[in-house]
C-alpha cells in the first residue's frame, strides 16, 4: 500500500506541468514598412519589358524624325526648285520695247531703224 | 535687226538668258518716223503684236520707202489691231511723242548709227553674225 501510494506520488510529481518561467520582456522592433509597394510585387510579377516593341519604336522614331523635320523645315529655308523663265513682252522704264524674261542676266538693246 | 534675231530669240531670249530690247532710231526722216510710228501705235494696243509688226517691217524693208498711211493701217489691221484705235494713235500726238523721245534719248547716249547693239554695256556697231552674239552672251552667262 505504501508502495502504491509512493508510486502515485511519484507519478503525480513527474506529470506535473512546470510553472511558467518568468521571461524578461524583449523590446519589439516595429515592422519595417516596405519601401515601395512594387518591391513587394516585383517578386511576384514577371519582369516588365523595358524596350518597346519594334514597330512602336519605329513609329516613335519616325515621329521624332518627322517632328524634327517639320521643326527644321520651319526654321531653315527650304530648297527651291529652279524657277522657269518668264517670257513676256513689254516696255522698259524708258518706254522702249522688250521681249524675254525681264530678269534675264543679259540685256541686249538693239538700236535700229526699220530702214 | 531680223537677220540673226530669230536664232537669238530661239536660243537665248526664249530660254530666259537674254532680254531683247528694241530701241527706235529715226535716221531716215519721215520714212523712219512713219514706220516707227506704226510700230508704236501697234504696241499701244498689244505688246506681243508689236514684235509681229517689228518682224514684218524688217522683212518688207524695201517696201517702206514707198509706204504711206494706208500701208501701215492695212499692216496693223492684218495682225489683229483695232483700226480705229490705231488710226487715232497714228494721226495723233501721243505715238509721235513717244518715238521722238526715244530717238532723243539714244542720241544723248551717243548712238548715231544703226544698228548698234548694247549687250550689258558693251557696244557692237553694225550687223553681226550669230556667232558674234553667241560669243558675247556666253562670256556673260554664269
Amino acid at each position: 500500500m505504501k508502495r502504491y501510494i509512493s508510486f502515485l506520488i511519484f507519478l503525480l510529481v513527474a506529470c506535473s506541468t512546470p510553472e511558467p518561467t518568468a521571461v524578461s520582456p524583449t523590446p519589439t522592433t516595429p515592422p519595417t514598412p516596405p519601401t515601395t509597394a512594387t518591391a513587394v510585387s516585383q517578386s511576384t510579377l514577371p519582369p516588365a519589358t523595358i524596350a518597346p516593341t519594334q514597330p512602336a519604336a519605329t513609329a516613335s522614331a519616325t515621329a521624332v524624325v518627322a517632328e524634327t523635320a517639320v521643326s527644321t523645315a520651319t526654321t531653315l529655308p527650304t530648297a527651291t526648285a529652279p524657277t522657269q523663265p518668264v517670257i513676256t513682252a513689254g516696255r522698259t522704264d524708258d518706254g522702249a520695247y522688250f521681249r524675254g524674261d525681264p530678269n534675264a542676266p543679259i540685256t541686249m538693246i538693239d538700236y535700229s531703224d526699220f530702214l | 535687226m531680223l537677220g540673226t534675231e530669230p536664232d537669238i530669240v530661239a536660243n537665248y531670249v526664249e530660254t530666259g538668258q537674254v532680254k531683247l530690247v528694241f530701241w527706235p532710231v529715226l535716221n531716215h526722216g519721215d520714212f523712219s518716223i512713219d514706220s516707227h510710228l506704226a510700230a508704236e501705235c501697234v504696241a499701244q494696243q498689244n505688246m506681243d503684236a508689236f514684235w509681229v509688226i517689228h518682224e514684218q517691217l524688217f522683212m518688207k524693208q524695201n517696201e517702206l520707202w514707198s509706204a504711206d498711211r494706208d500701208y501701215y493701217v492695212e499692216t496693223a489691221v492684218s495682225i489683229g489691231i483695232d483700226q480705229a484705235a490705231f488710226e487715232a494713235c497714228y494721226d495723233g500726238p501721243t505715238g509721235l511723242d513717244a518715238i521722238t523721245e526715244l530717238d532723243a534719248i539714244r542720241r544723248e547716249r551717243g548712238i548715231f548709227s544703226q544698228p548698234v547693239f548694247d549687250i550689258n554695256g558693251t557696244l557692237l556697231a553694225g550687223r553681226q553674225s550669230f556667232e558674234v552674239f553667241e560669243q558675247a552672251f556666253q562670256a556673260l552667262l554664269p
